[in-house]
């Protein structure tokens, strides 16, 4: 296609609409925020794997405690299916196949098709790629059998008996089997009176099960030649499976909730607890528990006789730590906030004055102790220890308005943004008022978030303003446009830097006018002081690093440490222990080993 | 009068009949099946077909960020959460026969009644079976080329219509009409034609202007220009024609008639053929020079043309150009003079013009004189003739403006033998009208 080249004429329209396209293509890309959980894997070990939508989504749990945590180094690709083949794990991804390797230290791309459907039973896998047939795994080698008879509708569940018959299905194609040494697909049994197959189950009996769009739920029985509807479930979208191993317990997602029959089928209840919840998944573990995962990523487990809700995905997120000087903690996890006293007390859940859903909430603790919680929709509020009640922070806080980050800076002072204004105020601990910071005699600047850096150097920026703190100098103050980059940082020979698209600017110590230079490496974000007077400090790179000052004034790195878990970080320290909050849980850090101990607090 | 009102009456008729022919329905709802498992299919599979905007690496590097969604999730975020189903009933069998890719059908056959704006997704249950479908109410003018034309045109499934029109239509032309001198002048076929042109645009402009209120294709206002520039030309036309035909017919009445000659068949024969020749010699001047400049251009794009190619084709369109030109200057001399020999061999000579059989002159249109007249003698033994010049304004639009020159036609008058002294008389009174 020579279009697009052709002419000059043509060339500044087709490069517009080429950029027109690109951006609303990664507009498309950037929207989606939604994590449904896609699949549950009951492992032969006894633990479950859970597959969300999202790049390198994988999570992994086992009994008896079931904290589930993103796999590390799991594919960073958009996942579609996972399955286990003999003790490994295998997932299919949009952008490849990949096999965790058995001693499950990292993963080896076995393809690069994107996988549409995936099934394995022992050493017998199958993978259907999109836009081809399906093809035999084995041995990590792919062999496309060649078979007569698929649907022109595509096959879109596996399912590979213990004889080695392999069960399609599909949307619109039916069930069909591809029986050992059959090179042939043949429908099975007769009477599916829908063929449009959402799910497809084999029990350990042999019995089938075929949830359909539309039709309900059907069940073929061994020797049996014609598919029974299982007309007690009152549902006719059969959206997601499950079969227990003795095929007496079945469970169906049928689009607003959960049905669940404990005679094979006859007979069904709803559940309560998942009504009008869409699951998208659900699994029977290798001890009979049963699992659902929903739309919108939450996972819930059969406990008992009800269904509760394992903690997972956004639940684990902490979001903000914050210490007070006893060594207490406050946690901002997940939509909840927990409290843990002192080093080896138990955590304690806080109520909150507004749902930690209302807003995008922050916390920071003063020099006290006193906790301060508020959100872009709620203005800052005070915690009375004493009474365990909620009070207005303290006066002054512009009304009505929420505050977009609250900080604990330099000498516990708290600093709060305010969400409408984006005006950078301070707690002034001796009038117990907030007071606006005087920023180098600007006024206007929208800010929205404040972090600070090694040396006690502060920096708050927005879109389009740029704010620092250098320690005993005033508030400065510099305006760029576009600073979508944000997240200004600081390197080792103190000089501050900031990112304007691709626009790299610098401020050197003793100077307030920023240069635009070549970044360096590397740079230095949030950061606590320890008691020995040493700094940690995150970088860009997802590193934690211990720093020492120089009498020059610069750093140097003394110790490094790799993260726990996944970003987003949040870091503080207290009482010479270090905190680190990750993606799926709160960590703290023994100095001396290296070595990271979960202790995020129970459900 | 009987022939002007025929005109106007085919004319309209047949406007009617070609509105009538691609007057499109007001509504129909298109019906596809849907096959969610291909749909699912195409949304994830890697394409093989490029963009010619993007690269097909950034294409499916997009493709590849957009996660993936489970079968009924997919259905679900496709209908945007809402999905009619409906019982099939009569409805499945409107659908008999439906192999291709969509079919189209009325609003009333459908089994939906409060139309949408965008797409409404149906399943249509029969048992326990669901058949997917997608309707969306479409003006057809927005898709005729995709829409069968009985569908598309519902006047085309009307036959007894179109024979009532057919025999309207031939009982018209073929009505027998006494046509006098005048009637069947170059004048009075002129101004029919003009009005024709007018009665025949004029409502498919009309028509076109209504539909555009509907979302209208491109053609429809194309249609609306163009119908319209030619109604207007239509209208131009009879308005200067039928003042030429008025002319014509008070000078055959007698009103500013200078002369009045019958001729003998002999000589009327001789003089068309004659005037055939002349005319056709005069013409065949005018192409040998348009011809000499077509090729001195077409020769001078050949060889100085940056892009040969173009050069050539400049060539091949000028070619084509002077070949036309050579058969029209051929062929209207046969033409007028078959014309000329079917009319009444008489001359009526006026002070503003001539009628030469059914060929009329007029010179004292707006623009136009006469420029000279003269009597040639005819020498052995031939019949004498009148020679007349006139002139008209003509117009020639460039990229810069228009350019108006005076264009010249000569006229040559038979005159019968014995009738010299009165052409000598007419002449006479020819030129003092000119200098007056």
């Amino acid at each position: 296609m020579v279009f697009p080249t052709a002419s000059v004429p043509l060339r500044y329209p087709v490069t517009a609409l080429r950029l027109a396209m690109l951006s609303m293509l990664l507009l498309c890309a950037g929207a989606v925020q939604a994590q449904p959980i896609l699949s549950l894997l009951p492992e032969s070990t006894g633990c479950v794997s859970v597959l969300t939508s999202q790049a390198g989504g994988l999570y992994r749990a086992c009994g008896p405690d079931w904290r589930f945590r993103r796999v590390a180094g799991a594919p960073d690709a958009l996942p579609v299916a996972l399955a286990e083949s003999h003790r490994s794990l295998i997932l299919g991804t949009r952008t490849g196949l990949y096999q965790r390797s058995s001693d499950q230290t990292g993963w080896q791309r076995l393809s690069d098709q994107p996988t549409g459907a995936l099934a394995c039973h022992g050493a017998r896998c199958v993978v259907r790629p999109f836009g081809q047939g399906p093809q035999r795994l084995s041995d990590g080698r792919f062999s496309p059998p060649q078979v007569r008879g698929l649907p022109d509708q595509p096959l879109q569940q596996f399912v590979i008996a213990g004889d080695g018959a392999l069960y399609g299905a599909g949307m619109g194609a039916g069930v069909l089997r591809l029986k050992p040494g059959s090179d042939a697909w043949q429908p099975v049994g007769s009477g599916l009176g829908n063929g449009n197959v959402l799910a497809l189950v084999l029990a350990d009996d042999g019995t089938l099960h075929a949830g359909t769009y539309g039709g309900g739920l059907y069940r073929l029985r061994p020797g049996e030649v014609r598919w029974q509807r299982l007309s007690g479930l009152q549902a006719v979208k059969v959206t997601a499976l499950a079969v227990s191993a003795d095929g007496s317990r079945v469970l169906a997602g049928v689009g607003d909730g959960v049905r669940e029959s404990w005679d094979g089928g006859d007979s069904w209840r709803k559940v309560p607890e998942l009504a009008g919840i869409p699951v998208l998944s659900l699994a029977f573990d290798g001890a009979g528990r049963a699992w659902a995962g929903t739309r919108e990523g939450r996972l819930y487990r059969r406990q008992g006789e009800e269904w509760v809700r394992a903690r997972f995905g956004n639940d684990l997120i902490v979001h903000q730590v914050a210490s007070v000087g006893s060594g207490g903690l406050f946690v901002l996890m997940g939509d909840r906030l927990y409290r843990r006293p002192h080093p080896g007390a138990d955590w304690q859940r806080i109520e909150t004055p507004f749902p930690l859903t209302d807003g995008s909430v922050s916390l920071a603790v003063d020099a006290v102790g006193r906790l301060y919680l508020g959100s872009t929709r709620h203005p800052p509020r005070r915690l009375d220890s004493r009474t365990g009640e909620w009070g207005m922070s303290a006066s002054g806080w512009p009304g009505p308005g929420g505050v977009r980050a609250l900080r604990t800076g330099p000498e516990g002072v708290v600093y709060g943004i305010h969400a409408d204004t984006g005006q950078l105020h301070r707690l002034d601990p001796e009038q117990d008022r907030w007071t606006p910071v005087e920023v180098g005699g600007a006024l206007g600047h929208q800010l929205r978030n404040l972090r600070w850096l090694p040396g006690g150097h502060g920096v708050a920026w927005g879109p389009n303003d740029l704010v620092w703190l250098r320690p005993g100098e005033p508030w400065g103050h510099s305006r760029f446009a576009q600073l979508e980059r944000g997240a200004p940082g600081l390197d080792a020979d103190g000089m501050l830097w900031t990112r304007r698209q691709v626009t790299v600017f610098s401020l050197a110590p003793g100077e307030d006018r920023w240069r635009d230079d070549a970044i360096r490496h590397p740079l230095y974000g949030e950061a606590v002081v320890l008691t020995d007077g040493t700094e940690l400090a995150l970088t860009e790179d997802d590193r934690l690093v211990r720093l020492r000052r120089r009498e020059d004034g610069t750093w140097v790195e003394r110790n490094a440490y790799a993260p726990p878990g996944p970003p987003p970080y949040a870091l503080t320290a207290a009482g010479g222990r270090v905190y680190l909050g990750t993606l799926d849980g709160l960590h703290e850090l023994d100095p001396v080993h290296g070595t990271w101990r979960d202790i995020t607090p129970p459900h | 009068m009987l022939l002007v009102f025929r005109s106007l009456i085919v004319a309209m008729l047949l406007a009617l009949s070609v509105t009538l022919w691609w007057y499109p329905a007001a509504t129909l709802v298109m019906v596809e099946p849907v096959a969610w498992g291909q749909l699912h299919e195409q949304q994830y599979a890697p394409r093989q077909r490029a963009s010619p905007f993007l690269s097909s690496a950034v294409i499916e590097q997009s493709r590849q960020s957009r996660p993936f969604m489970p079968m009924a999730e997919f259905i679900q975020n496709q209908v945007g959460g809402a999905m009619l189903e409906v019982e099939a009933g009569e409805w499945s069998r409107e659908l008999t026969g439906f192999d291709g890719d969509r079919t189209w059908m009325a609003p009333d056959r459908v089994p939906v009644t409060d139309p949408p704006r965008g797409w409404v997704h149906l399943a249509l249950r029969d048992g326990e079976a669901l058949d997917f479908y997608r309707l969306q109410w479409v003006d057809p003018l927005q898709r005729l080329g995709d829409i069968p034309s009985a569908q598309a045109h519902p006047f085309r499934g009307f036959p007894l219509l179109w024979a009532c029109v057919g025999i309207v239509l031939v009982v018209m032309l073929a009505l027998p009409v006494r046509e006098s001198p005048a009637q069947a002048s170059n004048l009075a076929r002129g101004m029919r034609a003009g009005l024709g042109l007018l009665f025949f645009f004029l409502p498919l402009t009309l028509v076109s202007l209504w539909l555009s209120q509907r979302s209208a294709p491109d053609a429809v206002y194309a249609l609306i220009v163009i119908g319209g520039m030619l109604a207007l030309t239509g209208l131009v036309t009879a308005l200067i024609f039928g003042r030429q035909y008025a002319w014509l017919r008070r000078l055959m009445a007698g009103e500013g008639l200078l002369a009045h000659w019958q001729l003998a068949p002999e000589q009327w024969r001789d003089f068309v053929q004659r005037d055939m020749r002349r005319s056709r010699g005069e013409k065949l001047a005018r192409l040998v020079m348009v011809a000499v400049m077509a090729v001195v251009v077409g020769l001078g794009f050949v060889l100085f043309a940056p892009d040969r190619g173009a050069g050539l084709v400049v060539a091949g369109v000028l070619t084509g150009m002077v070949v036309l030109l050579a058969l029209i200057v051929l062929l209207m001399p046969l033409w007028t003079r078959r014309r000329l020999l079917q009319a009444l061999p008489q001359v009526w000579l006026g002070l503003e013009g001539v009628c030469i059989g059914h060929q009329a002159h007029h010179w004292s249109g707006l623009g136009s004189r006469l420029e000279s007249a003269r009597l040639q003698r005819g020498k052995q033994g031939r019949p004498a003739r009148i020679e007349l010049t006139y002139s008209g304004l003509r117009g020639v639009s460039s990229g810069r403006g228009v350019y108006v020159y005076r264009d010249q036609q000569n006229v040559v008058v038979p005159v019968p033998p014995g009738k010299e002294a009165e052409a000598e008389g007419v002449i006479a009174r020819l030129r003092a009208g000119r200098g007056k």
